[in-house]
């Protein structure tokens, strides 16, 4: 197992050098000069050039490529075009409020949809199909469109939630987890219902191996083999799922932070691409590429601690 | 049937690795594609997805009002004959700004799944047909474009690109494209493996054309679905992009903005909402509906479940086929049962054991007919016959392990002493593994590769046997050696995937004889090994047989392995016994057609140089067994009279035979069996 962490942790190494890379690059493709956007039309051209020498955009690319990059292994991500400020204290202010609708919204997915999988899977018949319609809807719903159906039903009309805004866990954990009911609710619906679908397949899937009919016939109870061998053989799949989800949610989170007014990595992203603050928005991908990388790692940690055979490589 | 029975590939490169390692036939593919189509679901979706596809081609032509019309005296106006759905903040028409606000995202999610299935069709062919060193830098590249976060990403080429849709949703493409590659690439490589794809290599089939007729072909299912899926993803996506103002010019109406707008006025005019709610949710609903039931009517997802339900089987007293039952009555004249009553020495007595399932109109058949077996302690039974004879079906409903949704019924069924009939479900469960075994065919995945062996063995040492932790380990490694294991402690600490298959088979005995049953089961337990495995399972047998004094029911249909290990032997054809006696006995002379011709049909050292006797034909299927003797169109000396009527079991002191010709006749059907070669 420790051989099966090292060898992961070698791969994602050379995936996040390489996507880091890319977003450098990306954001070279962007028309036009920062220092024109920052300046505003009536910007002379000895300010631009200015400007340009102050942000060393008049260096050669991979000059650039190298500052860039040995900052950001020294953990310098730059200073904010707009606001001057360095761009490594602005998010990470910003991450616990995007970690916490995510993992949370990602958590309750899992949860939730695959006990509603094992259910439907087990009893079949109208449970099944209740809970496969439910799904189906949840499925259906975009969440910036649920999202704002909860702030009218609950902040709204209800008056029983916050409808925006985020208080920090130390702060008063009460108002960190009413604050964030609704958006993590908003951005979850979606995901459980596409874990519950995975998690009925696997579990279906996996009552029809003949270890199944083994474990019976050595007296083992009902209810120990589903809960010891079905859920567990069913979690693999469902696992790599829920990676996916996870990283589908930190898309969500940009749309889900706008409408509750959750300063998240999200909004400083939206805001950064607004207003044209490369370090930023450079900043931000990393951050949320990073997130990927660990959750991606820990998917495949923890398929490869659930299924032995996927520890040969 | 028997997908994911290969040892799943050793790193799981998609979720679908499972069910594309199957290999249905094109036809079974198209059946499932057409009978998908009918499914009142996907009529639904795929309507709804036509009436959205051609409102957005013809909106112009459709919408009754300028979508653009502002007209600020009849703002936020609620449906009327007016305004069928009401009117926005602007007083325009909101049916209007529906119709035309889908064709920016639907055209978007077309160009992704077109994209991502340019790239990663042909990609992930490669990758997979041909490995090496394409196949490692695809890896890599599918890595990084799974590393990706997307929706973050897209924002990012909004930016750069000043908002152009189609660089956006091309760029989706792009990183849709590895999910398609790896689907791909796994079936391709599942595929490559097999015959048929060497087959065609050989006789110059032209790469392009191999990759796409044979290897395309196998995947196509999971493709269509992961089309299905992609085109929702995509949706969702685009949506989500105008909503938050991206990509999408805000002077021309789309849904993300109706949205939008609606968010605004949600507090005043939350009626705005509803319209553009349901089309979203329709829409994303109608690409996954046609994706779920086309992945579930896949011909490799259709497995039955082998857990038994909580009530279980239900064990009746009568059989549930009317014709069965009416068959039996007539049987009644039969004389005194197959085998002596019933003593202390007898463990298994079933009488009329059937099992049934149910056809599509709800009625049952049977696929077991009326079993009557006794078993007396110590004594090893083969059960034999053809596949589809039914013998398999006879042995897991002595376990009361038939799958759903098979129903057992009998009149008598009496094991060590417990009236089975009379135990309710959780006691009938208990009997398994205490007083019934099993020991299954397939001994790769017959254990859970979850566990270690040792883990996998100790479990019911431990929740059944109440033996501690280090007692259930001590006694696992004993049971290994027992099953002939020279170094239990590694065996114990090994994978079932790291052993091999005789190897898995020994550990399967021992799992069985955990929990020190006084019956085990064997179903074909040698049929799936090497043949010198074969023999040294079969010697494990007979010797814990002789060691312990437990009784063994052997199902094979190798004669071979009857004469070699059972005392008794009891023939099976089509649901039914047709000969029961002693093995010995039998086996020098049988007295029915069907035993005749199976002997014929062993491949012998001894034989003089004829050729191999086959039996023409095949079982027939348990919804078509004929009236009289099942037997009687194979049957090389059939008259008239044996499809008349039922056959009934005739007993002859020990023995038992369900044929109405003479012995000596019957024994004539090896000699004019026909040689016809036929597979099995």
């Amino acid at each position: 197992m420790l051989r099966v962490i090292r060898n992961r942790l070698l791969q994602a190494i050379p995936t996040l050098l390489v996507v880091a890379t890319l977003t450098f690059l990306l954001i070279q493709l962007v028309p036009g000069n920062p220092a024109n956007f920052m300046l505003g039309p009536g910007a002379t051209l000895a300010q631009v050039h200015y400007i340009d020498k102050q942000l060393g955009l008049n260096l050669p690319i991979y000059t650039q490529y190298w500052n860039w990059l040995s900052g950001v292994l020294g953990g310098h991500l730059g200073t904010s075009y707009v606001g001057h400020t360095s761009v490594g204290v602005t998010l990470d202010h910003a991450v616990p409020a995007t970690m916490s609708l995510a993992v949370l919204a990602t958590v309750f997915a899992l949860v939730v949809g695959f006990t509603g999988g094992i259910i439907a899977a087990l009893r079949g018949g109208i449970v099944d199909r209740l809970i496969r319609f439910t799904a189906s809807l949840g499925l259906g719903v975009p969440n910036f469109w649920l999202a704002v159906l909860l702030v009218y039903v609950f902040a709204v009309k209800l008056a029983l939630l916050p409808a925006t805004g985020y208080t920090s866990f130390t702060q008063s954990p009460k108002a960190w987890i009413l604050g964030l009911i609704l958006p993590v609710l908003a951005l979850t619906v979606n995901n459980t219902a596409q874990i519950m679908f995975q998690a009925r397949n696997s579990v279906l899937e996996v009552l029809s191996r003949d270890f199944v009919r083994t474990l019976q016939a050595t007296g083992l109870s009902r209810r120990r083999i589903i809960l010891r061998h079905i859920v567990r053989n069913a979690a693999i799949p469902v696992i790599t799922v829920a990676g996916f989800v996870f990283v589908v949610t930190l898309g969500g989170v940009v749309v889900i932070e706008l409408i509750f007014n959750i300063l998240g990595i999200g909004q400083v992203f939206l805001t950064a691409v607004n207003e044209h603050d490369v370090p930023t928005v450079q900043g931000a991908i990393l951050y949320f590429t990073l997130a990927v990388v660990l959750v991606n790692l820990g998917v495949d940690l923890i398929v490869a601690w659930i299924d032995p055979r996927t520890r040969v490589r | 049937m028997t997908s994911g029975r290969e040892m799943a590939t050793p790193e799981i490169l998609s979720i679908d690795t499972e069910t594309v390692t199957a290999n249905p036939d094109a036809p079974a593919l198209r059946r499932a594609l057409t009978a998908a189509a009918k499914h009142p679901s996907v009529v639904a979706a795929a309507l709804w997805l036509l009436l959205v596809g051609l409102a957005s081609v013809f909106s112009s032509q459709l919408a009754p009002y300028d979508p653009l019309a502002q007209n600020v005296m009849d703002s936020y106006a609620l449906p009327s004959l007016h305004h069928l759905l009401g009117t926005d903040q602007l007083g325009r028409d909101l049916l209007s700004r529906l119709i035309f606000g889908g064709r920016g995202i639907l055209l978007g999610c077309c160009e992704t799944v077109a994209i991502a299935l340019t790239i990663g069709v042909p990609l992930g062919l490669v990758a997979g047909y041909r490995g090496g060193w394409i196949d490692s830098v695809l890896a890599f590249v599918v890595n990084v474009l799974f590393s990706i976060p997307g929706f973050v990403l897209l924002i990012a080429v909004a930016f750069i690109t000043a908002d152009s849709l189609p660089a956006i949703m091309g760029a989706l493409g792009v990183l849709a494209s590895a999910t398609i590659l790896r689907l791909v690439r796994s079936s391709a490589l599942a595929v490559r493996s097999q015959g048929f794809v060497d087959y065609a290599r050989i006789a110059g089939v032209p790469l392009p054309l191999l990759l796409t007729r044979h290897i395309l072909r196998n995947t196509l299912g999971t493709l269509v679905v992961q089309v299905f899926y992609l085109f929702s993803l995509a949706f969702v996506i685009a949506a989500s992009l105008s909503f938050l103002a991206l990509g999408f010019n805000p002077a021309t109406p789309s849904w993300g903005q109706m949205v939008f707008d609606a968010t605004q006025n949600i507090y005043l005019h939350s009626w705005l909402m509803v319209p553009v709610g349901v089309i979203l949710t329709a829409t994303v609903l109608a690409f996954q509906t046609i994706g779920n039931v086309i992945r579930e009517s896949l011909p490799q997802a259709n497995r039955d479940s082998l857990l038994a339900g909580k009530s279980g089987p239900i064990a009746v007293a009568e059989p549930w086929d009317q014709a069965a039952r009416l068959e039996r009555s007539g049987r009644g004249s039969a004389p005194a049962p197959a085998v002596p009553e019933i003593s202390d020495d007898v463990l298994l007595r079933v009488d009329g054991l059937c099992v049934s399932f149910p056809r599509q109109d709800g009625s049952r058949y049977n696929v077991v007919d009326g079993v009557d077996l006794t078993v007396r302690r110590g004594e090893m039974l083969g059960v034999v016959g053809e596949s589809g004879s039914g013998k398999t079906m006879s042995a897991l409903a002595l376990l009361d392990l038939v799958p759903r949704p098979g129903v057992i019924s009998a009149r008598r069924f009496e094991v060590a002493g417990h009236n089975v009939l009379t135990l309710q479900p959780k006691e009938r469960a208990r009997l398994r593994g205490r007083v019934v075994s099993y020991v299954s065919q397939e001994p790769m995945v017959a254990l859970d590769p979850c566990f270690t062996i040792g883990a996998t063995l100790s479990e019911p040492l431990r929740v059944i046997r109440g033996l501690g932790r280090k007692a259930a380990h001590a006694e696992a490694l004993d049971l290994l050696r027992r099953v002939g294991i020279a170094r239990p402690e590694m065996v114990a600490r090994s994978y079932p995937h790291q052993l091999s298959g005789g190897m898995a088979q020994r550990v399967a005995i021992a799992l069985a004889l955990v929990s020190q049953p006084e019956l085990l089961i064997a179903d074909e337990p040698t049929t799936a090994l090497d043949v010198t495995i074969q023999a040294e399972i079969l010697d494990l047998l007979r010797e814990l047989q002789s060691d312990t004094g437990m009784t063994v029911v052997l199902v094979t249909h190798d004669l071979g392995v009857v004469a070699d290990a059972c005392s008794h032997v009891a023939v099976m054809y089509a649901g039914q016994i047709v000969e029961y006696g002693a093995a010995s006995d039998i086996l020098t002379k049988p007295s029915h057609p069907y035993t005749t011709s199976l002997m014929a049909a062993v491949p012998t050292a001894g034989a003089q140089g004829g050729r191999l006797q086959t039996i023409t034909g095949s079982v027939p299927s348990p919804q078509s067994w004929p009236v009289g003797c099942r037997f009687a169109n194979r049957c090389p000396v059939a008259i008239d009279e044996c499809s008349a009527a039922p056959v009934s079991l005739q007993v002859e002191e020990a023995r038992a035979r369900r044929c109405i010709r003479e012995p000596t006749v019957a024994r004539l059907a090896r000699d004019v069996a026909h040689v016809v070669r036929s597979p099995e």
